[in-house]
């Protein structure tokens, strides 16, 4: 089964190449790259951009940068206006509502002029992520900033350092725009060992990227020539290496009643699950929220954003549709209004703004169990439009009285 | 050499993790201690102790589960149950390797070859990182002195080859990956594809295992050059072997020799007749497949790849001068022979990667529209 080693090809060709010009091209080369990937990290890649869909997101392999986002930022806003940030997962992402009618267009037109909107949800992302980033890596820069998320009540999940947008967490960190009391990454959710290890691959990933724009880099060509990674989400998947900016936000129409609300028995599993999560009932039969889960929430609330950031940021706890909601029992939906109130208030005590979205809404307003339609879109963007116009003033960025931009 | 050592160490320790190192530290200092007494006896014993360890760590549930809850369900169950409580949830680190690594060591030096009397030596023979994840499998004879010789005088010219066959393996891993992502899509729906998409599906499967596993050789082997070390080749163009025999001098050569070396002709080689020699090859085969992985489907690559090597060893002595014929035409048909070899081999890597029933089914697809 065995003959004498062959000398491989690759060791025939290496050996007749002059090590100084490769070290000088390896040297050079490798300088330019950086070079051309801080030019990239300096424009605005993402032009047009209304909100993120699967292709230009790390579902799609397109893993847009922290300089990708903060440059969408800066040219889209303006030092002048105030900004408000959304950041969260796809239920303030607009999944449900076709990008004409997403409901941040609705808040920007509610809110007027003197603020800007901008979309930075993406699907699955924790409030602590993607859009967090950005707010956060971007408030010395814009000290007039608001950060709207949503979040499960009595759920305030930190950047998770495994999943799909811990990258931009590590990046950030490495840039050292953060501000002081930005929480570390979540890697207790895996063993020991693996967490350490994911802490440690992730962080040197940061500085690396941070260093070398090897994404800002990547990112531009993939975005505007050629794409190196097949995705089945592109269609059809062979065209894999069609540049980014060739595709579009497919968001579909939202089916009717009932069709729309498939999935029946898991998402109703998923409802008395969560219920039974949040709540129990004490001796005198009374709700109160299950204090096992009080004390992680507390825990990580304190820590999820710095201290200097929390009166900034604005969580959105978002009921389920009606169509689900009415199929519990009356102590089930009972213990479910008693976790929203109770969510908005414990968000409060711990130095945010909330406020709850989508109680006694009808179907019509809900793309599913958990996605607003367009309708739904507006009339969340109708309700917090106030809210975000008064935390301006109580943040300074409005005068009172006027309620005209500040200084 | 300390200073590979530190990063050899730092290595492993990272991504081991203390429950992975533990395991290798004992069987390495087992293999070391029984090394240097050269007993036979002692060799055999350590021997045992690194093959123990391996199947307690890599097949203990696949023994469980497959073996023993065949013939006893329930009792199956309960201990399988009861080794996963007991098992770290993945096997160490590479275990596979150091495992054949030191039965390699132990039975060379049973055979009389000097062991190893330096513990660094033999520390960066077991723990050297650019193979410690998977291969190329050393010999230590060869590896020791390209060790010592390389660290002294190791120069900008090897740099240069290392660079350029990691950059080689960068490039064929990048393929791989995208192969990858392109089975991951479309293998589930085999059925549904047309007759071209299913060949170009079937192509794909066989180019992502030899780009994937060669780009990860060309790494290690390009790493280890650039410290002046040079690890024995893994792969020499398998596809454009002309027969099952050339194929593995041309797959996995690391491996193959390995096998041939300590478990055919342990077993006895050729040297006992012509039906023995293949019963040898379908257990050298067969444990060939189970290295690969702990479960039903490897061990069935294997076997068919005995086999096959078994039919090509022996039908030149077909009865009434069919055989010695068909060995006449085969020389002639240089082309048909390496049609008939990939064919073999590419079908052979749906039973690697798919349970027996959907390989024989992805198999008889290829040829129905």
């Amino acid at each position: 089964m065995s003959r004498e080693p062959p000398i491989p090809l690759l060791e025939k060709f290496g050996q007749r190449l002059n090590p100084f010009l490769v070290f000088i091209g390896i040297f050079t080369g490798f300088s330019l790259m950086v070079l051309a990937g801080r030019w990239a990290g300096k424009q605005n890649l993402l032009i047009g951009f209304e909100r993120s869909y699967p292709l230009i997101s790390p579902e799609g392999y397109f893993y847009p940068s922290l300089n990708n986002l903060t440059e969408l930022v800066s040219h889209v806003g303006s030092r002048r206006k105030i900004l408000v940030l959304v950041g969260g997962d796809s239920v303030l992402l607009g999944v449900g509502q076709k990008k004409d009618q997403l409901w941040t267009k609705e808040l920007q037109r509610v809110l007027g002029p003197d603020f800007v909107v901008i979309n930075l949800a993406y699907r699955g992302a924790r409030p602590t992520e993607m859009g967090a980033v950005v707010a956060e890596a971007l408030s010395k820069k814009y000290p007039r900033l608001i950060y709207v998320a949503n979040a499960e009540p009595m759920s305030m999940p930190l950047p998770l350092a495994g999943g799909p947008y811990g990258y931009l967490n590590w990046e950030a960190q490495a840039s050292g725009e953060l501000p002081k009391g930005t929480p570390n990454l979540d890697v207790g959710a895996f063993a020991a060992n693996r967490g350490e290890e994911l802490s440690t691959e992730g962080s040197i990933r940061g500085y690396f990227d941070f260093w070398s724009h090897a994404s800002d880099l990547w990112n531009y060509l993939g975005y505007k020539f050629v794409f190196t990674a097949f995705n089945s989400l592109k269609v059809p998947p062979e065209r894999f290496f069609e540049a980014r900016n060739s595709s579009q936000d497919q968001e579909t129409d939202v089916l009717p009643i009932p069709q729309r609300f498939t999935l029946q028995e898991q998402s109703m599993r998923i409802l008395r699950m969560l219920i039974n999560l949040w709540v129990e009932k004490d001796a005198q039969g009374d709700f109160r929220i299950n204090p096992g889960v009080l004390a992680e929430f507390n825990g990580l609330a304190r820590v999820a954003f710095p201290n200097s950031f929390k009166p900034k940021t604005f969580i959105l706890l978002v009921y389920n549709a009606p169509y689900f909601v009415g199929q519990l029992s009356r102590d089930e939906q009972a213990a479910y209004d008693f976790a929203f109130s109770q969510g908005k208030s414990w968000l409060e005590m711990a130095g945010y703004r909330s406020a709850l979205i989508g109680r006694n809404w009808t179907d019509d307003n809900f793309a599913d169990r958990a996605h607003l339609t367009a309708s739904g879109g507006q009339k969340m963007a109708t309700a917090i439009a106030p809210e975000i116009k008064s935390m301006a003033v109580q943040l300074g960025y409005l005068p009172a009285a006027s309620k005209e931009p500040g200084p | 050499m300390i200073w590979l050592l530190i990063a050899c160490v730092t290595f492993h320790a990272h991504y081991a993790g203390p429950a992975g190192v533990l395991p290798i530290i004992v069987i390495g200092i087992v293999t070391y201690f029984a090394g240097l007494t050269r007993h036979r006896i002692v060799c055999l014993f350590a021997i045992a102790v690194c093959v123990g360890a391996l199947c307690f760590y890599k097949y203990t549930i696949f023994f469980l589960n497959g073996v023993f809850g065949q013939i006893n369900p329930e009792a199956g169950k309960m201990a399988s149950a009861w080794a996963k409580n007991i098992l770290p949830q993945a096997p160490p680190l590479g275990i596979s390797f150091f495992a054949f690594e030191f039965v390699h060591y132990l039975y060379d030096v049973r055979s009389g070859t000097p062991p190893l009397r330096n513990f660094f030596q033999f520390t960066g023979f077991a723990i050297f990182f650019p193979s410690l994840v998977a291969g190329p499998i050393k010999r230590y004879e060869q590896f020791i002195p390209s060790l010592k010789e390389g660290l002294a005088r190791v120069n900008a010219q090897d740099v240069v080859v290392g660079i350029v066959q990691v950059a080689f393996g960068y490039l064929k891993k990048v393929i791989a990956d995208n192969l990858t992502l392109y089975l991951e899509a479309y293998q589930d729906r085999f059925a549904d594809l047309h007759l071209d998409q299913r060949w170009f599906l079937f192509t794909a499967i066989a180019f992502r295992i030899l780009l994937d596993f060669s780009g990860y050789s060309d790494i290690a082997i390009g790493l280890a050059r650039m410290i002046g070390v040079r690890l024995p080749p893994n792969f020499d163009w398998p596809y454009f072997a002309t027969s099952i025999q050339n194929f593995w001098q041309r797959w996995h050569m690391s491996l193959s020799s390995w096998i041939r070396d300590y478990v055919y002709i342990p077993l006895g080689g050729s040297r006992h007749g012509h039906a023995r020699r293949i019963l040898n090859g379908l257990i050298a085969f067969g444990l060939c497949g189970l290295w690969h992985g702990a479960a039903w489907n490897f061990v069935l690559w294997g076997l068919y790849h005995g086999l096959g090597l078994g039919v090509c060893a022996s039908y030149r002595y077909l009865p009434f001068g069919f055989g010695r014929n068909l060995e006449r035409i085969f020389s002639k048909l240089k082309p048909f022979n390496w049609l008939l070899t990939q064919a073999f081999v590419w079908l052979g890597w749906l039973l690697f990667f798919y349970p027996v029933v959907k390989a024989l089914k992805m198999a008889r697809l290829l040829f129905v529209i």
